[in-house]
Order: C-alpha cells, then structure tokens, then sequence
C-alpha cells in the first residue's frame, strides 16, 4: 500500500445540491419547443376553400395566397372535384386575414397574361403563378370562396368611381380597354354583360380618383374604338384617341359645360354613343323628317349623308330604301332626311313655325336635288336650294312624312346629253370612212413624196441659176410687162387685131378642113393628080 | 469495485488526472494538486446524460418539421426541411449525395439519441449485459457524433456563397438552429456520459 501512501488525499467538498442543474437545458428545449408549438398553432387562421376552373401553374405546399404582394396565405390542397367539373384549393389563411374572408373577398389566380394593352404578372413566369387576394371586410364571414375567371382590373381598395354604360352594340369594348378624358386615360372598362333583357349591352367603366370628377352629369361617353375613318362627301377624316385606343379600342367621355354641372354618382348610368361623332350630332336634339324622291340611280347616297342648303349642312339622311308602289305598279326610292332646324337659325319658334317656314320656302322655289359630294369617292348629298324660275310646287302631305319636290339631277342631265352625242357616233359609218380615209392618205402621202423630189430638184438645180436671173428676169418681165401691154391693146378682145385673126382663123380652119378633104381625096384616087377630077 | 481504482478507493482529477484518495463517506472532493472536481465518476453523469437526451430529443422534432434553408432561385421560392432535401436529391437522381445527407443528418443523430438513451438506461438499471459491446456503441457514438453537422456546414458554406441576388439566394432558416442545437447537445450528452459505469456494474457483478 506505499503507492496508496503516496497518492495524495483528496480535499473534501460538501455535496451542496442533489438535482443538478443541467436539468436547466431539457427545460429550456421544452419551453423553446412547447413555445413554437404554441406560436404555430395559434397563429394558424382559417382553412379555406377557392374553386377554381384549373389549377394551371398551382402546387400544394407552395402557391401562395398574396394580397398586394405579401403572403397572406398558403395552398395546402388541390383536388379535383366529385363532378370533375372544377378544382378545389385548399388554403391555409393567416390569422390576422381571417376578419377579411366574407361575402365580398374576391380571389383570382394571377398568372402572366398580356391583355387589352397591359401586360401582368410577368414575375410569376419565374416564380410561379399565386392566388391574389382582393379583401374585404364588409359581409358575412366565408370560407369557401368562387375564383374569378380573370384578375379585376380594379380592386375594392382603390379610389374612384364606377359608371354604367348603356350600349347599343358591345364593339370592341373587352374588359381593360381604356377610358379617355381628353385623349388622357384615366379610367378602364371593367366589365361587358349584355343586358337580361336583350334590348342592349351594359359597360361598366371605373373612372380612378381624382379624374371621377370629371364626369358629370350631362357627360356624354362615346366608343373611340380603332380608328373613326370616315369617307363620305366631306372626304376622309380619322379621328382616334390614342395609338392604344386604335389598336384594342377605348371609350371617351366630355363634360359639355365643364364643372358647371354636378359630378355623375357612383354607378350612374349613361350611353354610350358609337362614335364621337354621333355626340357631335346628337347635339341638335330637334329633327324634323321629310321626304324626298329621286329619279335616277342613288348610288353613293346613304343613311347618314348629309344634307345641305348651299353648301352649309342642315341635316342628313335618315333613310334610303327602295319601295314597290302597288298603286303605281312601280318602284320608287323614297329618301328620307332629317332636317335639323336649329342649324338653320329657324329656332326660337317651335316646330310647326320652322315646318311652315320650309314650305314657304318650297312655294318660292326651294327644291332637293342629288349632288356629287366627292368625285374621287361618288358620295351624294342631298342638296336644297332655291330655284325661283322652277314652276311653282308645294310640300305634298299625307304620307309619313311631307315630301320635298325635287329637281334632276346636273349629273343626271350631263349623262343625259352625253348618251345622245355617242348615239350619233355610234350611227357614222365608221369603218368606211376609215378605209376611204387610209386609201386617201396613202394616194397623198405618193403625192407628198413626188413633190418632195421634185421640190429637191428644183432646188438644186434650179434656184442658184435662177438667183442669178432674177435681177434681169425682172428687167425683162417689167419690158414684157409693158410690151405685153401693147400687145393687149393691140390683141385684146375687143381689138380689131382680135377680131381680124378670129375671122381669119375661120377661115384658115375652113381652108384646113378643105385641104384635109383634098388629101383624103387624093389619098383615095391618087389618080386624079394626073388625070384630073372626074365628077361623080 | 474490486479490481478497480475506484474499488481501492482512488479517484482521479478530471483535469489533470491526479490519483488521489478518495475521502471515505463523501461523493464531492477536490484535487489537491490543480483544485479541480474530484469525482469517483464524472458527477451526475447519467442525470446530465439523460437532460441533455430529453433537451436534443425536444429540439429533434423543430428541427425537422421547420425549414432548414430557403433557396431562392430566378424569383422562385423553395423551402426545405432536410427530409425535404433528402427527397429533392433522391428525386434528382442524386442518390449518393442523397445516402450521405440521409445518413449524417438523420440516421446519426437519431442512433445517437438511441444508443445514449440505451446505455443511459442500461446503466440505470444497473445491467451487466454485454459490457464490452455496450462500451463499443459508446465509442461509435461519440466517434460519429460530429459528423451529424455536415448539414449545418453545407447550409453555412451556401448561404455563405449563394448570395447573388434575384438569381439565386440560399438562407438558413430555423431548422437549422434546431437542428445544430440536436447535434450539439447529444455531443455534450456523448461527452458527459462515463463509459466507467457500465464496467461499474459489472465489476460488482464479477465479485
């Protein structure tokens, strides 16, 4: 035991407790975890359901549910349902959501789209698409909710006001297309439904803050879609908002008396005209119809072609149709325009006055008549004027509407006269006289030909010669002249000389005509020479 | 306690291991030489052993139910707990790579809980079963135990060097911290149990 000896003895320390305290860490672990447990749990909201149409771009586990961008929620389930008709995600809510998830909360899968003008959601090409969130606290609480088809362009949260458009025809108008104040956007179209009653289609348009001011209540709103390309007697106009407004269509909406009128209120309802120009238009609210007919083609006269009283618009044309009239056994195109007279300066009075005026005017001569409104597209006009000289005529009534006596066309008698001259073209014996006139051509062209040698001849032989002569061809002719001056008087008609050779002519001619007797004689009874004339 | 230096009533320092004679009728004392705790036994090593098994055992369920890291690639978001990953990289195709995260992060951690658990209780129980082969597992686990961090070095080493932005982002997320506490803490566990109680037993058997 010497080695024991040696090992030293240890120094006593009391025991001072029992439990030790590394107990202390398990502890600590517990209450870290029991804490997390409690923190997950409590922190988990409520689970909802979102139907969906397809779950294109959706995972469970991942997809988020974001409402402006921050995770509000998570996709837990995707199933399919019984029916095989739709898709139902299962999510997880946060908490502090939960008050949001009522009647009024609108959910929609956003995905990368490129729509009317906008492109979206380009993020979720590489992130993956998620489920947005449009909350709401107003309502009954829910839990299962329907998505929307297509993300809403404007969301509970934001400012501005919604109006109802009345259309006649929906035209371009999708979801998303602009609404212009000013050829400035400031509002979109946010939905397109026809109407339960089929009698025409609503337009709902969110105009943003602060620009739902500007309409009023006598806004009027007008489809600007595409391009407004008008061809008709005036010529060409374009008319458009916007390169956008061309390409996908826009509405457009004015405030005729500007801030005088009170602003419109949330969800008033309005037309929408087809184009600006119809607002233009539907300025002269009183129109007063007339019939007028035409002899004659009404090619390039349509609905909507104006009429005019030298040269100013009146009105236009309200309709253009052709009628079998069983009295007559004839058709006739009854034209029937629209006068507006507010245009004319006739307001002031009331409606029967202005008719009154119009036919007094036709008793002075006033007449419709078709013109050319533009030559290069062969657009007519209704044109009124006042033809004094005309027999007089009166407004006919009786029918639907009174009927203006017209005149014939300028066209129409220029077409008239030029027929006739081509008849009497038509009737000339054209292909003989071309013969006769190609035979007579040539014959002169062979002519032509021989004077031109000739004419060569002449002159280069003739002229240097007779250049020379000319000065003493002159003397001499001025001697000829005078010597043939005498010579006239000498040998004149009347001159004895004249007369005296005229007798001795005869006479010579006699004494020929006996000579030519002797020579057929002699030639005859070459005898006689000798013998003598022996009588017969 | 025959045959032992604990039977002839001799301790050592834990510190500079100086044998020295055990005071009879106490548990505590001090060395003489460096002042350290002189314990027959490391003190209340099975009491230690068995906290810091129930702390890591705690810690071990966060730890695998909450994300390890977040990767963050071309604005899409993934999290992973580290089963998670084992599947994403069986998934890949990338089994070996698969085999050692399986192994290191999960089986290690879990066999360490159990073969400590084991001999915790084992030694509780004052069992003399097959003490060589007990203190064999001993070895292994305290041997293998350090490996278990390979998933906390590989999400430290990403999040480190994966930071270019919007194209691709590593983060580490709470599951890690757990997890590291787990390996941690059975390390600890491994360190404060004394593998001369199971021969303890024994010896007392043997006599």
């Amino acid at each position: 035991m010497s080695e024991v000896d040696d090992i030293p003895e240890s120094n006593i320390v009391t025991k001072r407790r029992r439990i030790s305290a590394i107990w202390i860490i398990p502890i600590v672990a517990a209450l870290v975890g029991a804490w997390l447990a409690y923190k997950t749990i409590s922190e988990r909201g409520p689970e909802i359901t979102i139907v969906l149409h397809d779950a294109e771009g959706l995972e469970a586990g991942k997809t988020a549910i974001r409402y402006r961008e921050v995770m509000v929620g998570l996709v837990e389930t995707i199933e399919i349902a019984e029916d095989l008709s739709h898709v139902v995600v299962g999510a997880r809510m946060q908490k502090r959501f939960a008050r949001y998830l009522t009647d009024d909360t609108q959910f929609w899968v956003v995905r990368a789209q490129v729509t009317a003008g906008r492109v979206t959601g380009l993020g979720t090409l590489l992130s993956g698409a998620y489920i947005a969130v449009d909350p709401s606290d107003e309502g009954d609480p829910q839990t299962q909710f329907e998505a929307l088809e297509d993300p809403p362009l404007v969301t509970s949260q934001e400012e501005g006001r919604g109006f109802v458009l009345r259309a006649e025809t929906k035209g371009s108008l999708e979801v998303g297309v602009p609404v212009y104040f000013r050829q400035v956007q400031v509002g979109e179209v946010v939905r397109t439904a026809l109407d339960p009653s089929g009698a025409f289609v609503t337009v709902d348009v969110f105009v943003r803050a602060p620009h739902h001011q500007r309409v009023r209540r006598d806004s009027r709103f007008w489809n600007s879609s595409g391009f407004d390309a008008t061809l008709d007697a005036r010529g060409v106009r374009v008319d458009s908002e916007s390169v956008v407004a061309m390409m996908i269509g826009g509405v457009g909406f004015d405030a005729p008396t500007g801030d005088t009128a009170p602003p419109a209120d949330e969800g008033a309802v309005f037309s929408l005209h087809p184009s600006k120009r119809d607002v233009d238009v539907e300025q002269f609210a009183l129109k007063q119809r007339y019939l007028v007919h035409f002899k004659g083609s009404v090619r390039g006269l349509e609905v909507g072609s104006p009429v005019e009283f030298r040269g100013i618009r009146v009105g236009q044309v309200a309709d253009v149709r052709l009628q079998y009239d069983g009295a007559a056994e004839d058709l006739s195109i009854p034209v029937v325009i629209e006068i507006e007279p507010e245009r004319i300066g006739m307001s002031g009075g009331d409606p029967v006055q202005a008719a009154d005026r119009l036919a007094r005017l036709v008793e002075r001569g006033l007449r419709a008549q078709l013109k050319s409104g533009n030559l290069l597209t062969g657009q007519l006009l209704v044109d009124l004027d006042l033809h004094p000289k005309l027999p007089p005529a009166s407004v006919k009534r009786g029918g639907t509407y009174p009927e203006i006596p017209t005149i014939p066309t300028p066209l129409d008698e220029l077409a008239g006269s030029v027929t006739r001259i081509l008849e009497k073209v038509e009737r000339l014996p054209l292909d003989e006289l071309t013969a006769e006139a190609n035979g007579a051509i040539r014959e002169l062209h062979g002519t032509l030909e021989q004077t031109r040698r000739f004419t060569e001849k002449v002159n280069e032989g003739l002229v240097p010669r007779v250049d020379g002569t000319i000065g003493q061809t002159q003397a001499t002719l001025a001697a000829a002249e005078s010597t043939l001056r005498s010579v006239e008087r000498m040998f004149g008609a009347e001159s004895p000389v004249n007369v005296e050779l005229a007798r001795t002519l005869a006479e010579l001619a006699s004494a020929a005509r006996a000579l030519r007797g002797l020579a057929d004689h002699l030639d005859r009874h070459p005898e006689d020479l000798i013998r003598g004339g022996s009588e017969k | 306690m025959n045959g032992s230096a604990a039977g002839a009533g001799l301790w050592t320092c834990h510190d500079c291991h100086q044998l020295v004679v055990a005071p009879p009728g106490h548990a505590h004392a001090a060395c003489p030489r460096c002042g350290g705790a002189v314990h027959v036994r490391k003190a209340a090593s099975l009491q230690r052993t068995a906290a810091l098994l129930v702390a890591s055992a705690i810690l071990y369920v966060p730890a695998n139910v909450l994300p390890v890291m977040t990767f963050t690639s071309m604005g899409r978001q993934q999290s992973d707990t580290i089963l998670s990953g084992v599947a994403h990289l069986l998934l890949h195709g990338q089994w070996p790579l698969a085999a050692i995260v399986f192994f290191a992060s999960v089986v290690v951690p879990v066999l360490k809980l159990v073969a400590l658990a084991f001999l915790v209780i084992s030694v509780q129980r004052g069992s003399a079963w097959r003490p060589a082969e007990r203190t064999r597992l001993y070895r292994i686990t305290e041997l293998v135990g350090r490996w278990s961090m390979v998933d906390i070095y590989v999400v430290t080493v990403l999040a480190a060097l994966v930071q270019t932005g919007s194209v691709a982002a590593v983060e580490a997320r709470s599951g890690a911290f757990f997890f590291g506490g787990v390996v941690v803490l059975t390390m600890i566990a491994a360190e404060t149990f004394d593998p001369r109680l199971i021969w303890d037993r024994c010896g007392a058997r043997r006599e």
